[in-house]
């Protein structure tokens, strides 16, 4: 769906102030079979509760003007490009893209709906990660819907080659190749410096400044540096 | 089967919600930086998986309520997570041993539950699997060290494992409930993951030089929403907010 660029909904920042969420929004349940597009689409199962009107909502506002629209192919690249591009807000050097956390991107009658992957649980960067896709869509001139996909569970074996190679540049060390499974959580793998491409490197904690990463050092040039876990 | 799945989900995501509230606790308290930042990314993946799980609860119960309102607005009878996760955390030993047991426990479940008939339930365990599974690895990891270390070190590792043993047994109690999931294929029976919880916590101690001692006697009641005293103090924790300003959002 295209819409005319002059009367695109203003878009309001910071995006990931996760604190002033629509109700509804944050309360967006889990996809699964079926119930969750009729949830969506009837707005039933809610409970917005008596104080949630108005309070604070962000990506409202008014609404695009729907009337034009076209649904053909081009629209959906135009819209997966828009919805690649955005960064992860906890690391910025790769896109959602990169990291293969956006599964797809489809028009879906007169809305653009991008499903998305979380990497961890409880990654806090989710939810911001789900409505900076949201408003990149939106600026593109899309209605825009995201969806919760957590079936099958992302893994680090996802995370495209570009992906990598942009990791390694910011200082990352990307994930071992392959060594995703359970079995090889309890292995020891082999992670080369970022920095200066030496596998004396040790690890210093397993867990590091997000969740997704653990904190290394390499005893060779001296850097300290974060590892992106495999899982 | 509705109610019975409900009250399957609630079970785990108040194991997970309250284990994660615990391990929270230490944020700031930890003796080293590195465990500062351990366990709050310990307790993200619980309240994490915990969320997913109420989410799906609130869905199946279709009254409208949030994961919010499951998390945060039920009575102390009406939470059913297991007597372990509520204990209060004790030395830092204490809070390992524990993270491993329930770490230890959840590890084999997840793997079945990742077959799960339930696709959602399926989804959520796929992804828990392996945090859990980082879980026993940290935590075994400490408990060996702690168990293996110096004499005050190894007290204490002693020490935890008499305080936590009364509340083992529990974790693998059987009911109408999990007879019914374990029958529609969606998840095991508690008792099947014994073996393989035996074998996890077995290796670790083997390697830490501790012994297990069962308890004399099981605690019991978790499951039917019969909890310690430690329960009321952790939910006026949780509720306080929402319980003084109903309907609160930030």
């Amino acid at each position: 769906m295209v819409k005319n660029a002059p009367d695109k909904a203003p878009l309001r920042t910071p995006l990931w102030a996760i604190g002033h969420l629509p109700r509804e929004r944050r309360d967006r349940p889990s996809p699964s079979p079926a119930s969750v597009q009729a949830t969506f689409e009837a707005g039933a199962g809610r409970d917005d509760g008596p104080n949630s009107a108005g309070m604070g909502e962000i990506g409202g506002g008014p609404k695009p003007d729907t009337k034009e629209y076209d649904s053909s192919a081009p629209d959906r690249d135009r819209a997966w490009a828009a919805a690649a591009a955005v960064p992860d807000p906890e690391v910025p050097c790769v896109t959602v893209a990169d990291l293969g956390i956006l599964r797809s991107v489809e028009i879906e009658g007169e809305v653009a709906v991008a499903r998305v992957t979380p990497t961890y649980s409880g990654c806090p960067a989710t939810l911001a990660i789900e409505l900076s896709v949201e408003a990149a869509l939106r600026e593109a001139g899309f209605e825009a819907r995201v969806e919760r996909v957590i079936a099958p569970a992302w893994t680090t074996d996802w995370i495209t080659e570009a992906g990598r190679a942009k990791l390694t540049a910011y200082g990352i060390a990307p994930p071992v190749k392959g060594s995703n499974s359970i079995r090889a959580l309890f292995g020891e793998t082999v992670v080369a410096c970022p920095k200066c491409g030496s596998e004396e490197t040790e690890r210093v904690s397993e867990f590091g400044s997000t969740p997704c990463k653990a904190h290394y050092r390499c005893t060779a040039c001296g850097e300290p540096f974060d590892y992106f876990k495999c899982i | 089967m509705s109610d019975a799945l409900l009250t399957f989900l609630l079970r785990l995501a108040d194991d997970h919600l309250i284990l994660g509230h615990r391990l929270s606790e230490w944020c700031g308290h930890a003796p080293m930086l590195e465990e500062d930042l351990a366990m709050p990314n310990m307790a993200l993946d619980l309240i994490g998986q915990a969320r997913a799980l109420y989410q799906y609860a609130a869905e199946i119960e279709g009254k409208g309520r949030s994961e919010d309102d499951l998390a945060y607005l039920r009575r102390e009878r009406d939470y059913v997570n297991c007597l372990m996760v509520e204990r209060p955390n004790g030395d830092f030993g204490h809070t390992m041993l524990r993270q491993l047991y329930f770490a230890a426990f959840m590890e084999p479940f997840w793997t079945m539950a990742s077959t799960s008939r339930d696709e959602t339930l399926a989804g959520i365990a796929a992804k828990a699997v392996k945090e859990t599974a980082y879980h026993i690895r940290h935590a075994g990891e400490w408990v060996v060290r702690l168990g293996d270390g110096t004499e005050e070190s190894r007290r204490r590792m002693e020490a935890a494992i008499d305080a936590l043993a009364p509340y083992v047994d529990e974790l693998f109690e059987g009911d109408a409930v999990s007879a019914e999931m374990t029958k529609a294929g969606i998840a095991p029976e508690p008792a099947s993951l014994r073996a393989e919880f035996d074998r996890t916590v077995g290796a670790i101690f083997a390697e830490a030089r501790l012994t297990f001692a069962p308890a004399a006697y099981a605690q019991t009641g978790g499951r039917q929403g019969r909890h310690g005293e430690a329960m009321g103090f952790i939910l006026a924790d949780l509720q306080h907010m929402q319980r003084t300003y109903p309907g609160a959002t930030w």
